[in-house]
């Protein structure tokens, strides 16, 4: 496969980078070849971050265009470093998200009054409530808190953009995977049920590891 | 007006097609004019389940691309006067028909059938979107199985995703010796992850094999428990109250407890 364009997914979300080592009008090929190749990969109103500081502008806006053609959204990552780390995941759940109008990444909660079902995802930069159950097949990933208020069984991701003080809490606490910042937990290979998460519980990180404590509501 | 109900499950082998057929002959049974349609292009089945193989002269790809209507490629059940079959092509795929194409066969067939029960193939790809397209509501399909739960599961938010929002469930093949040993899943482990109205329990009874074969559906066997079970089905889709059967092999002394009432 070629060098000049590749896609790198990182903390900040995906990245494409494009190096000068050939003209134009073959890196614009070799983008479109590789859009057509990962049809359907890519969710609609995917953001992407451009890390090409040697294009043009008019370069750069032919890019974009490809991109938006594809349903895409490309940003430059030179022009908006400054800006500090702008939503680089829209919470794209094909669920109904009753997100409140706070812009601000710290404070923002999506809030989810189903339950979320196998195949289906739930992605936030912000922290995430789901108000039903998650189940086997399901995942949450949240830059935030993750709360379940009912039966988590699905994987969660919780601190999805490095946040270690980030918290996993539901009440019943048995997911396949528990995912901290760059920190994973799995289920015993035993099948989990209610009965072995009787009481709600929190998962944290605590000395470089995921640890699990009944909390009290 | 109609019901337009798509018979789905996702995961292939739970019995989707035996299904359809069996509440299709309940259905016709209780003087209901019922069609049913099998979407399953190119591996179809449910004209063998009904024993109508041989009368086949048209098919769904012929009336949705327009060349004949509906009516012609019907084929009447030999035994139920009242049910319709709408089998598909074996030649064509999924491709041939599209979702547009049945909501209009099936907007066309409102007016002239009570029930319209449409056989979803297995899968979540086209086959599947195209067999849901024209319903008004879902009965899923599942067994107590771990992938079996967990495809349906699938399914029903594919089906949310589709604005579907009335959907029923069935669970097949039962075996309840599996289930009280704990080798098979429970009704209540299916509702705490499904979380929809159940409207039937099917154990697994070899008869369904044996009418399989025959043609004729276990509905119509009087001594089948699953038979029973269908029964029951179409009796709630009715509109009837009517509780779940005790799937347990009764021992000798459970039936002597029962003659005696103690």
């Amino acid at each position: 496969m070629s060098e000049e364009v590749v896609f790198k997914g990182s903390r900040s979300g995906l990245k494409l980078i494009l190096t000068n080592t050939v003209d134009f009008p073959t890196i614009e090929n070799l983008i479109r070849q590789k859009l057509d190749s990962s049809f359907n990969f890519f969710q609609e109103g995917t953001v992407i971050q451009l890390e090409a500081g040697w294009l043009n502008k008019a370069q750069k806006q032919s890019v974009r265009g490809i991109f938006s053609s594809y349903g895409l959204i490309l940003q430059d990552g030179y022009e908006e470093k400054a800006e500090p780390l702008k939503v680089s995941l829209e919470s794209v759940d094909r669920t109904q998200a009753h997100e409140s109008e706070d812009k601000d990444r710290k404070l923002k909660t999506t809030v989810i009054n189903q339950t979320i079902r196998n195949g289906q995802e739930v992605i936030s930069d912000g922290s995430i409530i789901i108000n039903g159950n998650v189940n086997p097949g399901a995942s949450i990933i949240a830059g935030g808190n993750i709360e379940v208020r009912g039966a988590c069984r699905g994987i969660v991701h919780a601190g999805a953009f490095g946040d270690v003080n980030a918290t996993v809490t539901a009440e019943y606490l048995i997911p396949m995977q528990i995912r901290v910042a760059d920190l994973v937990a799995r289920a015993p290979d035993k099948r989990m049920s209610k009965a072995d998460a009787p009481y709600p519980e929190k998962a944290y990180v605590s000395k470089g590891k995921i640890v699990l404590e009944a909390i009290n509501r | 007006m109609s019901d337009v109900i798509v018979v789905t499950s996702g995961k292939g082998g739970v019995g989707k097609t035996t299904t359809t057929a069996n509440l299709g002959v309940g259905l016709a049974k209780r003087g209901n004019k019922v069609a049913l349609i099998d979407t399953d292009t190119g591996l179809r089945n449910l004209d063998l389940l009904l024993g109508l193989e041989n009368r086949i002269m048209y098919d769904l790809v012929d009336v949705a691309t327009g060349r004949i209507s509906y009516k012609k490629a019907l084929v009447r059940h030999k035994k139920h006067e009242t049910l319709f079959l709408l089998p598909t092509s074996q030649i064509r795929d999924k491709t041939a028909v599209t979702g547009q194409q049945l909501i209009d066969i099936c907007n066309e067939m409102r007016g002239e059938f009570d029930y319209i029960l449409i056989d979803c193939p297995a899968g979540i790809e086209q086959g599947f979107k195209t067999a849901i397209a024209a319903a008004d509501y879902a009965i899923v399909v599942t067994m107590p199985e771990v992938a079996a739960v967990r495809d349906a599961d699938k399914i029903i938010g594919e089906l949310n995703r589709a604005d579907k929002d009335r959907i029923k469930l069935v669970v097949n093949r039962i075996r309840s010796h599996m289930v009280d040993s704990g080798d098979m899943l429970d009704m209540d482990d299916i509702n705490d992850i499904l979380a929809i109205d159940c409207i039937g329990q099917v154990p697994d009874d070899e008869m369904v094999v044996t009418s399989t074969n025959r043609g004729e559906p276990v509905i119509s066997n009087k001594k089948s428990l699953a038979g029973q079970a269908y029964n029951n089905i179409v009796g709630r889709i009715c509109g009837e109250q009517i509780p779940f059967l005790d799937l347990r092999k009764k021992t000798l002394f459970d039936k002597l407890k029962q003659i005696l009432h103690v």
